[in-house]
């Protein structure tokens, strides 16, 4: 091989590994090692999520409370956790887990088979 | 004996393109959901970056050393014997399909037929023909079938200049089946009769223009031999000897990029905003399927936007180099450069899905029927959602789309020395290359892009 190309290709490497630790922002910052609660109140209407977060954002880890009611009798079901928790009419139920999965995990009316929202799990 | 057969084949045709009128009950559920997070915006730029330098390197290392590379290229010696086995294999698959979306269990996401054709077929069976070359031409069932009735004699002379726009057609109504037919396409009952219609469109095919139908008209056999063609078990010289006749083959191409470009754009918030302030209004002209028409369209329009930059670069490299060669013969001589990049969007985009959607075949293939059987054992299996972690995918997509954009800058320096003498070749990569940055980066962004509801 070309000496030119091999200097080429090896600074080339350097550069992209360079950047590539310089913008990834977990080799700066410290890893956060505190887990907390999130807690999440979800209000659905007609289907519809009238009050709450369309995505709820937590970190792989953190233990996860969510509220829900709902103005019918129904049921809720989060995606992948394969967690489901029975709605009645206006009362408040609740679902709690700890984020051990990472990735994004569609929550929806089981019964209509209406997508409501996700829960997106960082990882740490 | 021989009008016999081909009275039979057409009879076949007619009694498979009564099954449409059958009764049905079917109702549709969840299919195929992504679990993957958008990319973090830091890693969408280093890939950007990354795209931006490799390129320059690539460049840069043929700038200095014009030496002829090929790709390492094996040959695959097959005994007649698996040959024959892979063939019975790929029969009894085609029809435990057809059987088990009549039959199998009516749930989308726990049917034989659904999960087998759409995740296992659709994806797995592309990511293989890219490592072992163009297995379809072997063991495609179609053909299988065909070949029991002997020489066929065509009707009619295949048109040339019709070219590969049947085998588009068929794609096209492939992702609109997949995506906007609001479920028609993965409820069990009526993809089995989908197959059965497109098995009989393809007999008929055969019957009219004979064989020739495969290699314009069969979409699976233009599909897997175009990604066949990345394979190092490929014929020697079917990527940079080969080039296609004909104009429709490159749009088949740029719509492979565009359709997993449109899947991936559709599920993001960015689009959703664009959507609902630009043309959620149209939706009052045109009734109830008001979405399923505007979002049709703008599939039909999606390969503009990639076609029109690549024309752009194909003119500008003319430009540049001088060359005497068309700018249509230059389009198409650098169309199959395309190929990498089309096939790294895919699995970008779609390998989580055969990973953990795949899954679903376990328990289905101990019970294909819905009948209560437990074949392997494996009737309970539950899909485990945590086999790929978000950092992993994240960094895996960034690394599978820069592999493909790298093989396809390599790819098109190669295509440049086979037209163009060196110093030409060097310049007329120019534009090649930010196209090609372009393809990327827009890959990248659409998968950083915040998702929605629905994606």
């Amino acid at each position: 091989m070309h000496k030119f190309n091999f200097w080429l290709i090896i600074i080339g490497i350097l550069v992209l590994i360079g950047l590539f630790y310089l913008l990834n922002p977990k080799s700066t910052a410290p890893a956060q090692s505190v887990t907390a609660a999130k807690i999440f109140d979800l209000v659905i209407k007609n289907k519809k999520l009238v009050s709450g977060p369309e995505t709820l954002t937590v970190t792989e880890g953190d233990q996860v409370i969510i509220n829900i009611t709902d103005d019918e009798n129904e049921e809720l079901h989060l995606h992948g956790y394969d967690k489901s928790v029975d709605l009645e009419a206006s009362k408040s139920a609740q679902l709690i887990f700890s984020a051990n999965l990472t990735g994004r995990f569609p929550y929806e009316l089981e019964k209509s088979k209406t997508e409501i929202g996700a829960l997106e799990v960082q990882p740490k | 004996m021989k009008k016999f057969m081909v009275y039979s084949l057409w009879l076949m045709v007619f009694l498979l393109s009564t099954i449409y009128y059958l009764p049905s009950t079917t109702y549709a559920h969840a299919f195929g959901t992504l679990y993957t997070l958008p990319l973090p915006l830091w890693l969408y730029l280093w890939g950007a970056g990354a795209a931006l330098i490799i390129s320059f390197l690539v460049i840069g290392f043929f700038g200095k050393s014009p030496t002829q590379f090929s790709f390492p290229k094996f040959h695959l010696k097959i005994n007649p014997l698996v040959i024959l086995f892979l063939k019975s294999i790929s029969l009894f698959l085609f029809w435990l399909t057809i059987l088990t979306g009549f039959f199998g269990d009516p749930s989308a996401v726990d049917n034989f037929a659904v999960n087998f054709f759409w995740i296992i077929f659709l994806l797995g069976f592309t990511y293989l023909s890219a490592v072992f070359g163009n297995i379809w031409e072997t063991i495609n069932p179609l053909k299988i079938i065909v070949d029991w009735f002997g020489q066929l004699k065509p009707i009619l002379n295949y048109p040339k200049s019709l070219g590969y726009i049947p085998a588009l057609i068929f794609y096209v109504l492939l992702i609109w089946l997949e995506l906007l037919s609001g479920g028609l396409g993965v409820k069990p009952l009526s993809l089995s009769r989908i197959l059965l219609i497109y098995s009989s469109l393809t007999f008929l095919g055969i019957l009219i223009f004979g064989r020739v139908w495969f290699q314009y008209g069969e979409f699976f056999s233009v599909f897997f031999g175009l990604i066949g063609k990345l394979s190092p078990f490929a014929r020697p010289g079917s990527l940079l000897e080969e080039k296609p006749t004909h104009f429709s083959l490159l749009l088949f191409i740029i719509f492979m990029l565009s359709s997993t470009a449109f899947d991936g754009f559709r599920a993001t918030s960015t689009w959703i905003r664009f959507y609902y302030n630009n043309l959620a209004p149209l939706e009052n002209f045109l009734g109830n399927s008001g979405s399923q028409i505007i979002q049709t369209i703008l599939l039909l329009l999606s390969p503009l936007f990639f076609l029109n930059f690549y024309l752009i670069a194909i003119w500008l490299m003319k430009l540049f180099s001088r060359s005497a060669l068309s700018v249509r013969n230059l389009t198409l001589h650098f169309a199959f450069s395309l190929i990498p990049i089309a096939l790294a969007y895919n699995v970008a985009h779609y390998y989580t899905l055969l990973l953990i959607q795949g899954q679903s075949i376990i328990p289905s293939l101990s019970d294909p029927l819905n009948l209560g059987w437990n074949l392997f054992g494996t009737a309970d299996y539950q899909t485990n959602v945590g086999l790929l972690g978000a950092s992993f995918v994240w960094h895996s997509q960034v690394f599978i789309i820069i592999i493909g954009h790298v093989l396809a800058v390599f790819l098109t320096h190669m295509m440049a020395l086979k037209i163009f003498n060196r110093k030409q070749a060097f310049i007329s990569q120019i534009p090649m290359l930010f196209l090609m940055v372009l393809y990327t980066v827009t890959g990248l962004w659409i998968l950083s892009q915040p998702l929605t509801i629905g994606g």
